[in-house]
């Protein structure tokens, strides 16, 4: 019998071995299985967040809802995973969320599903993610450590899988000469781990989204998402010594990139205010859909307001609008 | 809940405007919805091909155990539907249409009101006002039952849409539909909705001061009350959403 640090059960060792087994990981630290060596990565230095789950073992976790509100990219608000709403998701789905961070997606999916697997290169994010999950008493919330390449779960053993806000990041990594490879292959990787019937959602930016003329890229610099992938490319060594490799893609983009991986039953959504935050989720390919968002549910208080609704009597505008809409929510099925 | 809703659209075809139509969905919330555990609803607009407004509206939520959310909306959309039965107002409302509950998913399923959000105009606010002072006539002609408020002031017991706010309101060029059922019949007290609405018009004081003027005198001669002033009802507006504020927080 060992016991893991700090952990409050003791897991015997054959348990341990069982699921090294079947899952083949590194190692475990603290009871949370590492594919990978912890990467961290968040807005917040890794010492903030340290102290904040020394705060919740301490102190409670509703002491923490209350000291930590607005810190880090943590939300206690239930509507990010809104998205389902358009994606077919029963009781007995097992949930993959990938890039899972702080739980925005995991915690209210495993409110609906059977089982929400989340995984992250993070490791002190899953920590707090698996406290997180044990205080709301969700039993069903897995937390592993690594990325999609070194992960090794049973293949076609999901029926749902969640990439967002991840795919741009996929192709930060010296293992593929180029960002779409990488990208491309765990896209395949995703597929291969869909069960038959199941699907893959990805929330991601438009590559020519306009809120992009007023701020930087996931590059950290100014239009380079605009750019032809070699200029973007030559300005970013030259800028920051680093390749570009945050590729975003147009919805047509996407749809080659997911079909090259072997997806072909592919629909687009154009998530409102943004895929983080899918307060709306409009079918991409239903401009009427569209047209009745800004005519009729919209307020029509403001002067911007006014001119938009007359905007979108024009299908050419709408057809623009949607062009250059922020971003994505793409549902494919296997 | 997509596949269940897809499957029980196919099996009523008689609620499609093209019994086969390929479909398309369109998820709305609130901003407010969803922001805390178990608050508010989704709805998911449904689209046949071709067609410029939606067909049906569905409810639904998050998690199950806010189901009563949903029931309690579709119980209340038939009330109102029953009190307008066979009267022209039955355009202000959705049409209920199904209730889904198999104790693990919930979902009501309604016709959608095909006006457009309210805007506050002067012409918008008169079109309002005539629609919906036109309903509460017809109510107070058909009912029976009065209610006492404080020691003398005798008022019939009219079912109010009890949400009236703009947002809740749309409107085309000569009809007004009433939508978002939370709250429809919980409350009777005549008056109630015009306040709430009318206060939440964000007019100046001045022009707020002078719809009260236009429109209460106006609304009560319609539903047969006779008030000296009517200020003297403004308190128990004022309670009545007191209390509803309480009860949500």
């Amino acid at each position: 019998m060992i016991w893991l640090k700090r952990s409050i059960l003791p897991i015997s060792y054959e348990y341990v071995k069982m699921n090294l087994e079947k899952y083949k990981y590194k190692k475990i630290v603290e009871s949370i299985p590492l594919f990978s060596e912890d990467r961290y990565w968040g807005k917040a230095p890794k010492e903030e967040l340290e102290k904040a789950i020394q705060y919740i073992e301490e102190k409670g976790w509703d002491e923490f809802k209350t000291h930590y509100p607005n810190k880090f990219d943590l939300t206690f608000e239930e509507n990010r995973a809104d998205w389902r709403f358009v994606v077919p998701l029963s009781k007995d789905f097992s949930v993959l969320d990938l890039g899972a961070g702080m739980g925005r997606i995991s915690i209210p999916l495993a409110r609906v599903a059977r089982k929400v697997v989340a995984l992250d290169q993070s490791f002190l994010r899953m920590k707090f993610l698996k406290l997180r999950a044990e205080k709301e008493g969700l039993k069903n919330v897995e937390v592993f450590v690594g990325d999609i390449f070194d992960a090794q779960f049973p293949k076609e053993s999901f029926d749902l899988i969640v990439m967002n806000g991840l795919l741009e990041w996929i192709g930060v990594t010296d293992r593929f000469s180029n960002p779409r490879k990488a990208q491309l292959e765990s896209l395949r990787i995703a597929k291969g781990l869909l069960k038959k019937g199941g699907c893959l959602y990805i929330g991601i930016e438009n590559r020519f989204a306009l809120s992009y003329f007023r701020g930087r890229d996931h590059s950290g610099l100014y239009f380079t998402s605009y750019m032809p992938r070699f200029l973007a490319n030559v300005y970013s060594k030259l800028r920051t010594g680093k390749r570009y490799d945050t590729y975003t893609y147009t919805r047509s983009g996407y749809e080659k990139l997911i079909q090259e991986s072997g997806f072909d039953d592919i629909s687009f959504y154009l998530p409102h205010p943004g895929y983080n935050l899918p307060r709306i989720m409009i079918p991409y390919g239903n401009l009427n859909a569209l047209a009745y968002l800004i005519n009729s549910l919209m307020p029509a208080a403001s002067v911007k307001r006014k001119l938009a609704r007359i905007l979108a009597h024009s299908k050419i505008i709408l057809r623009l609008y949607r062009y250059f809409f922020f971003s994505f929510g793409i549902v494919a099925r296997k | 809940m997509i596949h269940l809703l897809t499957q029980l659209i196919r099996q009523h075809p008689e609620w499609l405007k093209t019994s086969h139509a390929a479909l398309s969905f369109m998820k709305i919330s609130t901003p407010a919805s969803g922001a805390e555990l178990g608050k508010g609803k989704v709805l998911l607009l449904v689209f046949e091909e071709g067609e410029i407004i939606p067909t049906l509206c569905v409810k639904t939520v998050r998690t199950y155990f806010a189901a009563g959310i949903i029931r309690r909306n579709y119980e209340n959309l038939k009330l109102l539907e029953e009190g307008v039965r066979g009267s022209k107002f039955t355009q202000m409302f959705a049409g209920p249409l199904y209730l889904y509950d198999d104790r693990e998913v919930v979902f009501s399923v309604e016709t959608v009101c095909p006006g457009v959000r309210f805007s506050a105009e002067a012409r918008g606010i008169e079109l309002v006002m005539e629609k919906y002072i036109a309903w509460q006539s017809y109510l107070a002609q058909n009912t029976k039952k009065f209610q006492t408020l404080g020691q003398d002031i005798q008022l019939p017991i009219l079912t109010q849409h009890g949400d009236m706010t703009p947002d809740n309101v749309l409107t085309s060029d000569k009809s007004i539909y009433l939508i978002d059922y939370d709250c429809a019949g919980e409350i009777n007290l005549p008056g109630f909705d015009l306040f709430n609405f009318l206060s939440k018009t964000r007019s100046r004081p001045e022009i707020l001061d002078s719809y009260y003027k236009q429109y209460f005198p106006r609304y009560f001669r319609s539903v047969g009350v006779h008030v000296k002033s009517y200020d003297i009802l403004f308190p128990f507006y004022h309670e009545e959403e007191s209390n509803r504020k309480a009860k949500k927080s």
